[in-house]
């Protein structure tokens, strides 16, 4: 009993020197990114480092884009975030002077390299008929759609329905809330992400139609092909920007400011935008990759958060904030 | 060695358990601490081994008092109630466990401890199961390992805390006069507590009587026995009688009454319930006029000569008159 | 009708269908999940453990794991057996207060643990920001994982060694202080041998409970892949990911961790019920 106590102390310091002498000089760059950009950033990170010239250790971590963002504030020293709203970048700066107020016009795109929409993903050959968003409300019909109050891409799905809705409905409100009130009262549960959501949907085979974004329905499509989904896409979604910055108060710590620039600056590039395509994203810049990348991407009408609802502070301060409108929604 | 205890409190949570004691032990004494249980005996054994701290007061050895004496340090020979044998160490290392403990220049060589230790277990006359686990004594074995143990180390005064206590009754009495022969070869003052007092009259040179925190008598068993300055004292050493002749209270033990037919100036009548000759005296149970009973104790000679039968009207008086006021 | 004697036990057939109920129960509960983990982490043949155990991704989540465990498990080794000994020995004031502060990490979720070392240790804390000036990184790193895991795991070991050290020897360390010993020859020689058993036993708890926390660990660690994740989070990172099997193989690793310490604690348990047979029951004064 004493020697086996006593030899653990040695093996402890051994074990702590051996975990603090991590003095590699390597340019290290960590890329905070929310749940489902693993596999792309993966790619990307591979192809960036096999073209820059100068050996580099490219990190992600992955998560709710939320909690992301609040590890950030709480001081996980992201070089650069990548994450699924832009609401989630604006309070780096707001609440934490990370970045400047204009972070957003620094990039190319409104900073965004590459887009999503949000489409119905049904199952196969459409038999509840959903062609549309007025046809969620149908009866009989059941949607899967993870909680906006916790999941980014949810509330992508909560502001395009309510987009339609409000062309529907000649922009009265009232009738735009009680077409809203209907469609999650169509919702038997709502999964705190995006990933649990499609997990319902299609391994759990619950629900009639996903509303997902449209590189994860691409991909449940590759994923699943026994279970044959199809892809629906609505007379009118939202343009779902996932945003990407540099955090400056970061870089400048780290001393990565040219490396962090160099690396979102390469998501442009047109070996990145394809491999964005590949990942199911839509590249912001469709021209220069091969045409062929593009087949899967259907046309449809996008409206953006900007013109629609006047920015993402003000979207959420009007529909996901406490008892604001998606709570009353949510209320019998 | 001598022990002075000077006026020693103390308490816990604001319960008194010794209040005001004071004793002094000579060299070679064997002295027995008696009382009723929860009397303080067992604390003031404690306080006297430094395991416990009196609120105020001190023990002072051989002239020099103990209060800053670690107990680590007081070389006291302490033998618990239930021995406190070390489970997972055998007899032999048991006993040199002192001898190990000590600093390293005082250590004896390995030769030395095993010298000393066969010495102890000849003296308990156990050295037969040296090898053996405590778990595997008998409870007069480990008592006698106990004692061994502190004798080890060389210690200027025993205390032993019920040492007889979790025996059953004959083993008890053998291992009494074992104590009572080790002490006399041996010569160490002793303290030891009991509940006993039989015990307590039997092994001891001197005994003093503790209750309520605070020492009722202290003496030779036969200054006790005989001459106790209370009724709490009387009635502790033995079985006691009160007889109330004209207002007055005697107290009496059963030996000390005499009956007889004919009444005199300072007898009770009494009433006979009865008889039961089977013993070294004649135990007669007796009523008095008010219906207290109480209960005399005769010689056989005596009691042919009385020829009492139960119901019988007889005169008790007592032959030594003690009274206490 | 034979009549039986009247019985102290329920009838025979109630008796077994406890018993069956018993066991369907654990099957359920328990047996079905694993074996489900199992299956589907070879759903895709071997291939996959090899895949999952060749990534440097999960090496490293490994290697995260046992370091946070070999660092946190000797620690709070020591500071249970401090913790232990001091409120069985001394007449402490707080006694109360370090027994409720002990059973804090059972009562609190994790996850409010882990939130609270952001708020204490946290950028935007005066701690944290005072920390970081001074180049010291917690939160985020190595130091707030084996923060995190040492706070959650602290009970095991006090609570498993209090009640032994209340329950007997210190009639045999008076006993051992008299003969001359000193504190550390006391613990060495009387102490540590009565509850041995129970400090393996809390040990293994212990260690089973450091490489397992998820809840506690996910909030500080900032799910940095290679460098943050251990594995309880690369098991979750890879189900985030739709990789089931990658993500069943890494989680077996976890259950074969579970097993080995459930077949340890068993053990233990056993050894440890049996060196508690008392010699005599000892009394206290």
């Amino acid at each position: 009993m004493k020697t086996r106590l006593l030899a653990t102390i040695p093996l402890l310091l051994v074990f702590l020197v051996s975990c603090s002498d991590s003095t590699d000089k390597t340019p290290t760059l960590l890329n905070v990114s929310y749940d489902p950009t693993r596999e792309l950033y993966k790619e990307i990170n591979q192809a960036f480092a096999a073209q820059y010239g100068q050996p580099v250790h490219l990190e992600q971590s992955h998560g709710g884009s939320g909690k992301q963002a609040r590890a950030v504030i709480d001081g996980l020293e992201a070089d650069v975030v990548t994450l699924a709203l832009g609401y989630d970048i604006d309070i780096l700066s707001t609440q934490a002077k990370l970045l400047p107020a204009d972070w957003q016009e620094r990039l190319p795109e409104h900073s965004t390299p590459y887009y999503s929409t949000v489409v119905f993903l049904v199952r196969k050959g459409n038999p509840k008929g959903i062609h549309d968003w007025g046809d969620l409300v149908k009866e009989g019909v059941e949607v899967i759609t993870p909680n906006p109050k916790t999941s980014g891409g949810a509330r992508w799905n909560y502001l395009a329905a309510w987009a339609w809705a409000d062309r529907q409905f000649n922009h009265d409100e009232a009738n735009v809330i009680d077409y809203m009130k209907q469609l999650f009262r169509h919702v038997p549960v709502l999964d705190t992400g995006a990933r649990g959501a499609t997990l319902t949907f299609a391994q759990r085979a619950k629900g009639d139609v996903l509303l997902a974004w449209e590189n994860e329905a691409l991909l449940a499509l590759r994923d699943y092909p026994k279970e044959e989904f199809e892809i629906v896409c609505p007379s009118i979604s939202i343009l779902a920007e996932p945003s990407v910055a540099i955090v400056d108060a970061n870089v400048e710590k780290h001393g990565t400011q040219q490396l962090a620039k160099d690396y979102l600056d390469f998501l442009y590039t047109p070996a990145a935008q394809a491999i964005c395509a590949k990942h199911f994203y839509r590249a912001s810049r469709p021209q220069t990759i091969d045409a062929s990348l593009l087949v899967p991407f259907k046309e449809l009408t996008l409206v953006n958060i900007r013109d629609e609802f006047g920015g993402w502070a003000k979207a959420h301060a009007k529909h996901f904030a406490s008892d604001a409108l998606f709570d009353q929604i949510m209320k019998r | 060695m001598s022990i002075q205890v000077k006026d020693i409190h103390k308490s816990y949570a604001g319960t008194r358990v010794l209040n005001g004691i004071s004793l002094n032990v000579d060299d070679g004494e064997l002295v027995a601490l008696l009382g009723p249980s929860g009397c303080g005996k067992t604390t003031l054994l404690r306080i006297i081994a430094g395991l416990e701290a009196p609120d105020s007061g001190d023990v002072i050895c051989d002239g020099v008092s103990t209060q800053d004496i670690p107990p680590s340090a007081r070389r006291v020979g302490f033998v618990f109630q239930h021995y406190a044998l070390f489970r997972h160490l055998s007899v032999f290392e048991n006993i040199a466990f002192g001898l190990r403990a000590k600093p390293r220049a005082e250590r004896p060589s390995e030769e030395q401890i095993r010298e000393k230790v066969n010495f102890l277990l000849n003296l308990i006359q156990l050295d037969w199961i040296a090898k053996r686990l405590p778990s595997e004594l008998s409870g007069g074995q480990r008592q006698r390992v106990a004692l061994a143990r502190v004798l080890a180390i060389d210690p200027k005064y025993l205390l032993l805390d019920e040492p007889f206590g979790a025996l059953d009754a004959k083993v008890r009495l053998e291992l009494r006069r074992w104590l009572r022969d080790r002490h006399h070869d041996l010569g160490v003052t002793t303290i030891f507590v009991t509940h006993d007092q039989e015990e307590a009259l039997d092994v001891a040179d001197r005994i003093v009587l503790v209750n309520n925190g605070q020492i009722q008598q202290a003496g030779s068993p036969d200054a006790l026995y005989n001459h106790p300055v209370s009724p709490f004292v009387c009635d502790f050493l033995g079985f006691v009688n009160t007889l109330k002749i004209n207002g007055k209270e005697y107290y009496a033990r059963p030996h000390e009454i005499r009956l007889s037919r004919e009444a005199t100036e300072q007898s009770l009548p009494v009433v006979v319930r009865s008889i039961r000759t089977a013993g070294q005296l004649v135990q007669i149970e007796l009523d008095d006029a008010d219906g207290r009973p109480f209960t005399a104790a005769i010689p056989h000679e005596q009691f042919e000569q009385l020829q009492a039968v139960p119901q019988e009207r007889l005169f008790a008086s007592p032959i030594v008159k003690r009274t206490f006021n | 009708m034979k009549h039986t004697p009247t019985s102290i036990s329920e009838p025979t057939w109630a008796r077994r269908l406890l018993i069956a109920f018993a066991f369907l129960h654990v099957a359920l509960l328990i047996m079905l999940p694993f074996a489900s983990v199992i299956a589907q982490a070879c759903a895709d043949g071997m291939s996959t453990f090899q895949t999952v155990f060749r990534s440097s991704d999960t090496r490293h989540a490994i290697k995260l794991t046992l370091l946070i465990a070999l660092c946190a498990v000797p620690l709070n080794v020591v500071i249970g057996i401090c913790l232990a000994w001091g409120v069985t020995h001394l007449k402490l004031p707080g006694k109360r207060l370090i027994m409720a502060v002990l059973d804090l990490p059972f009562s609190v979720s994790p996850v409010v643990v882990g939130l609270l070392f952001i708020l204490l240790l946290g950028k935007n804390s005066p701690c944290g920001a005072w920390l970081e000036a001074h180049g010291c990184k917690i939160i985020f790193a190595f130091p707030g994982l084996l923060l995190a895991t040492l706070f959650v795991t602290m009970p095991f070991v006090a609570k498993e060694l209090i009640p032994l050290m209340e329950g007997h020897s210190r009639d045999e360390e008076d006993a051992a202080r008299l003969l001359g010993a000193g504190w550390l020859r006391i613990f060495w020689k009387i102490t540590l041998p009565e509850i041995k058993w129970g400090l393996l036993y809390g040990t293994i708890l212990c260690t089973a409970r450091a490489m397992g926390e998820f809840g506690a660990v996910a909030v500080v660690s900032g799910n940095i892949r290679g460098r943050t994740n251990t594995l309880p989070l690369h098991v979750e990172a890879l189900f985030q990911d739709g990789e089931l099997s990658a993500a069943s193989a890494a989680a077996s690793l976890l259950a074969l961790l579970g097993l080995v310490s459930l077949a340890a604690r068993t053990i233990t348990d056993i050894r440890k019920r049996k060196g508690r047979t008392p010699v005599l029951p000892t009394q206290h004064h």
